[in-house]
């Protein structure tokens, strides 16, 4: 009995060191609470963060004074002339078949059957280029033999270059088992490819010159077997090709004029001002073609109110811009918007949300004055450009900024306090503040908070709490911020007005340390 | 591999059993923690897990009595050695000894402890400062080798192999957040170094006893590790960083809402430097001890140590008394060192000739209390 229990307390002891080593090694995480309160945002509402976004298009931006100048000047719309810009698909096809019947003849590595100069020529095009370079585009080709033989296709565009280099295809067919032909087919991309269209002679117009040559390769010992009914076909499709920049002579086309076109978003810059009287406010036409154009507007409407002008359904001449420098000299064409008729800004009473334009240009009204060296980049095409300036001063009604913030959820075990925001306001005027916090999870209510930020010089900042816990944390929500403001009167703004959002959070929060 | 160790063992053993016939040893085993604001309930929590209290971290700010926290431990085990037999005739004899050790100290402002373990918030309006705050640790052995004289004076030059060392230190610091709580500002300048593997070094080990059959007392001075490791591989994480804002941006340049989304995290203000060869002194200690007899079996006892990274001396007085022929014991009360006052008690039992024990704990009643703020154990054995 004795020797049985002395090897179970041997075996017994690895494993209870095991169990007082693993107890000893076994650790609970260690948690503990703390007090924490600090603040996080220092942010604020000056005009130039109100008015930052109110055009995707322009330069938007307030001088201080007195009173302060709201600046906007930008395009509102760019002017497209498909005709210029698109090039029509092209098929090129070539096939040689021998001048005999019967057959077969030798024909020895290195011979050339085929060699040709001839301009491919772009079908369907009014103008007269004779230059350009393209933004995309590309050649699907498809080379065909039915020789019993190695046949040997080159085809060069010496016009047509990619990179300084000239675009050539060339391709070796192996020889054909006398019932199908042998085939091969590709894509030579064109993007960013210059193209001369002055042909072979360098003279002419909407034309590549090419250079075809078909033979025998000479680095392949065999000799083709030649059937007076063989043949070889090569097929060159240009498609999809977008033009970047082109000259020559553009014609005289007449290409309607249509702009629909947001100005100012209502969502970022809301209106509210009671008088909007604007000391400048033009309508500008830039014509950046080296082209004559004679424009004509037969319409203009501002946020669907037509409105009358005296350069209304009168064309009018627009010479050609200047390309002689680095960069374009526009041609300016503008009409003053404060004599619309009825007054445009009374009208309004806000900022210009969309403007609406129809009419028609000619180019070229007084033909090839130029001797065919229009041109045009249409990386900078005509525009519809407004020059805006305004006085910020008058009466205010319900002015209001919109701001929202996504917010992540934040995993913070235990957490239980409250933020606190804080709204100190620099206008002369009161802001009422409202504020939704609005949860993804369901099950959490929405926070709706509000507060009157006291117009400036005030005595102290508004001040809102929220409750937050870890839950709330948790979800992934939305802060939406609106604030407001109303005068007594006409107020003058100097520019440096801002209202200042502060967010500090205060609460108890768990540590956990393993 | 198994049985060439096995017999290599044995053969030591033997040789050391023939040897020790001719050597007088004493050997010592050791262990403290001490603190003057963690207790033992609040470390335990620390190190093992589970959720503090809020009473426990308030005990802790009182304890701390607005002076640094600190804690601090020390463990491991020494054989001094001295050959009984003279050395080339001379009145010397040599002597060594052999050393494991293990030290750390931690030390921090009342108000890194408060920010840590209980929030910022009941700091509001005030500046709190982290200067000074401290983390090192190292482990080292060491042998060495000396001539002891007359009145056990000795002088050892032993060589060091530290095996572990770490050293975490805020040189300046502060944080702040207003009473509106509207600024908040945080400046650390400080490092976190390690040593990638084991270090060398050499150390010296000194003893000088006033023992003078005329004079009435005794004084004893003691010097231990006092020398230097080269560490061949050192890494130390460097930060030298102001935050000081009223609050993030959402967007836009600087510290913003979006950038610190962004960010790497501490790696952008963190800088790693690598040095090779890192000098550092040892944490050498000095014991000075005075004592005077009050009656022929009785007497009383002042120590003083410093060094061994201790952040303020440790000073030790205490009555002993033999009893009998074979027992002595003291009672004894402590200050300084990681902790505040505390009482101690040892006992000594000896085999005349032969050998004694001795027996010394520091704060006897730390141990099994939740209260304490250590507990502390010495046990030496001495042949005789």
């Amino acid at each position: 009995m004795k020797r049985s229990v002395t090897p179970r307390i041997q075996q017994g002891l690895p494993v209870l060191l095991l169990a007082v080593l693993a107890y000893g090694c076994t650790r609970e995480t260690t948690t503990w609470t703390v007090d924490v309160a600090l603040p996080l945002i220092d942010d604020g509402w000056s005009w130039v963060d109100v008015i930052e976004d109110a055009s995707e298009n322009g330069y938007v931006a307030v001088e201080e004074g007195s009173p302060a100048v709201l600046r906007f000047e930008g395009p509102v719309a760019d002017w497209e002339i498909p005709s210029l810009t698109e090039l029509p698909d092209t098929i090129v096809s070539q096939e040689l078949t021998p001048d005999f019947t019967g057959g077969p003849f030798p024909v020895p590595p290195g011979a050339v059957l085929l060699d040709t100069e001839e301009d491919i020529v772009f079908q369907g095009i009014d103008q007269q280029f004779s230059d350009l370079v393209l933004s995309a585009g590309r050649i699907d080709y498809l080379v065909e033999s039915s020789t019993n033989g190695y046949v040997e296709l080159q085809y060069s565009f010496p016009s047509v270059t990619v990179g300084g280099q000239p675009v050539e295809l060339k391709v070796v067919l192996p020889p054909s088992d006398g019932v199908a032909f042998q085939t091969e087919s590709g894509t030579i991309d064109l993007a960013g490819a210059r193209i001369d269209l002055t042909g072979v002679s360098g003279n002419e117009i909407n034309r590549i010159a090419s250079h075809l040559i078909i033979g025998t390769p000479a680095d392949i010992s065999d000799t083709a077997q030649v059937y007076g009914t063989d043949s070889i076909r090569v097929r060159m499709h240009f498609q999809d090709m977008f033009v970047e920049q082109v000259a020559g002579y553009f014609g005289q086309e007449t290409v309607a004029f249509e702009v629909d076109q947001d100005v100012f978003q209502p969502a970022d810059f809301p209106g509210g001002f009671l008088e909007i009287e604007p000391t400048r406010a033009l309508l500008q036409f830039r014509n950046t073609i080296a082209a004559d154009l004679r424009l004509q507007l037969d319409a203009l409407s501002v946020d669907g109110i037509a409105v009358g002008h005296p350069v209304l359904g009168v064309p009018q001449q627009i010479a050609r811009a200047d390309w002689s420098g680095t960069s374009v000299e526009p041609t300016v064409w503008e009409m003053d918007l404060l004599q619309t008729a009825p007054a445009l800004f009374d009208v309004l009473g806000y900022l210009p949300e969309a403007v609406s334009a129809s009419g028609e240009v000619l180019l070229n009204p007084l033909g090839d004055v130029s001797g065919g060296q229009d041109y045009f980049d249409t990386r900078q095409p005509p525009q519809l450009y407004l020059d805006f300036e305004w006085p910020l001063e008058g009466a205010i009604e319900n002015f209001r900024i919109v701001r929202s913030l996504a917010i992540e959820g934040t995993e913070l075990v235990g957490f239980d306090g409250e933020l606190i925001l804080r709204f100190t306001n620099g206008y002369p005027v009161d802001w009422a503040v409202t504020g939704t916090w609005d949860y993804e999870d369901p099950t959490l209510d929405a926070e709706v908070f509000s507060a009157v930020a006291a117009a400036f010089p005030m005595n102290e900042a508004a001040e809102v709490r929220i409750p937050i816990n870890e839950a709330r944390l948790a979800s992934p929500a939305t802060l939406t911020i609106e604030a407001a403001m109303t005068s007594d009167g006409p107020v003058q703004f100097t520019g440096v007005e801002r209202v200042r959002v502060q967010v500090a959070c205060q609460g108890t929060y768990q540590v956990r340390a393993r | 591999m198994k049985g060439w160790m096995a017999y290599a063992f044995m053969a030591f053993t033997c040789v050391l059993h023939a040897q020790l016939d001719s050597l007088t040893w004493d050997a010592t085993a050791w262990g403290q923690h001490r603190s003057n604001a963690l207790s033992h309930e609040l470390g335990r929590l620390l190190v093992r897990g589970g959720h503090i209290d809020r009473s426990l971290i308030d005990a802790a700010r009182l304890a701390h009595e607005g002076e640094m926290g600190a804690f601090g431990y020390t463990s491991g085990v020494a054989v001094n050695w001295r050959i009984l037999g003279p050395w080339k005739e001379s009145n010397a004899h040599v002597c060594g000894s052999f050393q494991f050790k293990s030290l750390g100290d931690v030390r921090w402002t009342p108000e890194l402890f408060d920010l840590a373990f209980a929030g910022n918030a009941g700091h509001l309006g005030r500046w709190d400062v982290l200067d000074g705050s401290r983390v090192r640790s190292g482990t080292w052995l060491q042998a060495a080798i000396g001539l002891e004289g007359a009145n056990q004076n000795r002088i050892e030059l032993g060589l060091v192999y530290r095996m572990q060392s770490t050293d975490a230190r805020i040189r300046n610091g502060h944080f702040y957040v207003s009473e509106e709580l509207d600024f908040v500002t945080g400046y650390v300048r400080g490092h976190v170094g390690w040593a990638e593997g084991g270090s060398w070094g050499l150390a010296t080990n000194a003893e000088w006893h006033f023992l003078r059959a005329e004079a009435p007392f005794a004084f004893h001075m003691r010097l231990q590790n006092f020398g230097f490791v080269v560490s061949p591989d050192w890494t130390e994480l460097q930060v030298d960083t102001l935050v000081e804002t009223t609050g993030l941006t959402w967007t836009g340049p600087g510290l913003s809402v979006e950038s610190i989304a962004q960010s790497a995290g501490a790696s952008e203000v963190l800088s790693t430097a690598n040095q090779r060869f890192r000098f550092a002194l040892m944490p050498f200690r000095i014991d000075a001890s005075f004592e005077y007899p009050l009656g022929p079996r009785s007497g009383w006892d002042v120590q003083t140590q410093i060094g061994d990274w201790m952040p303020v001396p440790r000073a030790v007085t205490g009555y002993r008394r033999a009893i009998g022929k074979q027992w002595q014991a003291g009672l004894q009360l402590v200050a300084g060192g990681w902790g505040r006052l505390r009482p101690a008690a040892w006992a000594r039992w000896r085999k005349p000739g032969e050998h004694a024990w001795m027996l010394f704990i520091e704060d006897p009643f730390g141990w099994g209390s939740k209260s304490a703020y250590g507990r502390g154990i010495t046990l030496r054995y001495q042949n005789l």
